[in-house]
């Protein structure tokens, strides 16, 4: 591995795990289980731009594990491992089609996650009626996933610009 | 923004609208509250009657509240308190989870209670 790369691990692992711990912070009122900002994504897709896929994939793993080990106890750490791994393999197909912009491709691991994580809950639960949440994580989904899109895309403009 | 990220958010909240009006068309006031715990049911109460229960289980404790037709979660000791903090719910097909207890409250019909004891 370049040594320039080895920083840049590290240095967009940090900050997805970063991430992960200001959305802790926001209290945002929980109307439904699963339901999350997702900012740790806008790391994770930009990394999945300015670096490549195999990177994407590390430091997303990387940031689940530890920062569920850190926050949010061992039993969190399975709904964040269905939502992380769904959304990533949903935003790496719709890249790899080149039809979508980054805006899509964050929208689509947006509402994946949101997907992912209810499916687990629902299995662990083992009661299938909380699909009735469906709808809300949808619409909430695609609203931060937009946002966080568009956050990514800013970002990687400076990033291009200063640091390639 | 590309033509596939447009087709793609249109998508995504026709759908999200689609199953809102899936749940939201089939809900009706509702009969009974089913209280299941693993996916195992562990007690029905009517919406009638107001009430605390308590259920404990392995996981912790959870205390039910049946009022004036509406049901919430008035006390629990699991750790992330998301079920004490949901709104009350009273539609049928309305739930509340709590992961940490693998617990679901979820409302049901009256006919939906004749039904289920026929099955079992």
């Amino acid at each position: 591995m370049h040594r320039k790369n080895v920083a840049y691990y590290g240095l967009f692992a940090a900050l997805a795990i970063l991430m992960g711990y200001v959305e802790m912070l926001i209290p945002i009122p929980l109307l439904v289980p699963g339901m999350k900002l997702g900012l740790a994504n806008v790391i994770i897709v930009i990394v999945l731009y300015f670096m490549d896929t195999r990177a994407a994939f590390f430091i997303s793993l990387v940031r689940v594990l530890l920062s569920g080990l850190l926050f949010a106890g061992f039993a969190g750490l399975l709904y964040s491992l269905a939502g992380a791994l769904f959304s990533f393999c949903i935003m790496v197909l719709l890249k790899k089609t080149d039809k979508f912009s980054i805006l899509g491709v964050s929208v689509a691991g947006g509402v994946f996650h949101n997907i992912g994580q209810i499916i687990v809950a629902a299995l662990v639960v083992e009661n299938i009626r909380l699909m009735y949440y469906l709808p809300f994580l949808l619409f909430f989904g695609v609203l931060t996933g937009a946002v966080i899109g568009i956050v990514a895309r800013m970002t990687l403009g400076y990033l291009k610009r200063h640091f390639s | 923004m590309k033509k596939a990220d447009k087709i793609l958010i249109l998508v995504l909240l026709l759908a999200a609208v689609g199953f809102a009006l899936f749940f939201f068309l089939q809900a009706e006031k509702g009969g009974i509250v089913r209280v299941t715990v693993d996916g195992e049911v562990k007690v029905e109460l009517p919406l009638s009657e107001d009430t605390l229960y308590n259920i404990e289980t392995k996981y912790g404790y959870n205390i039910i509240q049946v009022k004036d037709g509406y049901v919430s979660i008035h006390e629990a000791d699991c750790r992330d308190q998301i079920c004490v903090e949901h709104r009350k719910i009273h539609l049928t097909g309305e739930t509340i989870v709590c992961l940490p207890h693998k617990l679901v409250v979820e409302i049901l019909g009256e006919k939906e209670t004749e039904y289920d004891a026929v099955v079992r």
